[in-house]
């Protein structure tokens, strides 16, 4: 069988991961049903980022010479060190990344839109959401095939 | 094949249930179950002859399930491929179960339904 990736390209890896690791500067995957309201909402935030990079093919020196953002911040939000900041740090700097995303603004709008709307009660709000996650995925589905 | 380049056994495993992956649907893993259990020697570049874990494909798929609905940046970019790194809990009822490993992962610009697993290694 064909092998891309030699073991020596594997080593290197791992000791890149190690170095990386040793700095705690990767991402932690962990069942995130337990979280807070406050921290689901963080990662949500952080989310923008991440996507946006993925998007353009970005590196996050790319990023923080777009939006000035400084690089260390630039590298707790991409790997959701959502210890590290505020929500309304995060706010800002997702305003400063939507002058250069349409997509981003107006899903600011959304959420700006989605917060202003008056409390209903649980059954319709309830409702509201199921038609949200269904549109959502119905987006999704489209956007990736 | 070079002894440096044996990696022991690799398995093609399907999802039952798929996952999303950077918005991507996944439905099929790569375990490289022999390097994941034993790892690379660091001077000789072949596979350790002692074991450090003793994982499954059904337990490598317990930690691939973790990714699901997640959005995570590369640490390396290469022409065909993208490789990530991440801490990830194990998700693996016994002596490990919780303890914190890093993940190597990569996934082929074109062929984004599946994930290919390098190696996964304890991190303390």
């Amino acid at each position: 069988m064909k092998k891309e990736i030699k073991n020596s390209d594997i080593l290197d890896l791992i000791k890149d991961a190690q170095q990386k690791a040793k700095k705690r500067q990767l991402t932690t995957i962990t069942d995130k049903t337990q979280l807070s309201t406050e921290d689901k909402f963080k990662i949500s935030l952080c989310k923008f980022f991440v996507q946006y990079l993925n998007e353009h093919k970005m590196k996050p020196i790319d990023l923080h010479k777009q939006t000035g953002i400084e690089q260390s911040r630039i590298s707790e939000i991409l790997h959701y060190k959502i210890s590290k900041f505020t929500i309304d740090k995060l706010l800002g700097w997702l305003n400063v990344l939507s002058l250069h995303s349409p997509k981003i603004r107006e899903h600011l709008l959304l959420l700006e839109g989605m917060i202003s709307i008056p409390m209903m009660p649980v059954k319709e709000t309830k409702e509201l959401v199921k038609n949200i996650r269904k549109i959502s995925d119905t987006a999704t589905q489209r956007m990736y095939l | 094949m070079n002894k440096q380049d044996e990696r022991g056994k690799i398995y093609y495993v399907n999802l039952k249930i798929p996952i999303v992956f950077n918005g991507h649907k996944v439905i099929k893993v790569v375990i490289e179950l022999d390097h994941i259990n034993y790892g690379l020697n660091k001077k000789t570049g072949i596979l350790n002859t002692k074991k450090r874990t003793n994982f499954s494909n059904a337990d490598i798929e317990k930690f691939i399930k973790l990714l699901d609905g997640e959005d995570l940046v590369p640490e390396r970019f290469e022409k065909t491929y993208s490789v990530f790194y991440s801490f990830i809990k194990c998700p693996v009822k016994g002596k490990f179960e919780n303890k914190e490993f890093v993940m190597i992962f990569k996934i082929k610009t074109n062929k984004t339904e599946e994930i290919h697993t390098i190696t996964l290694f304890p991190n303390w």
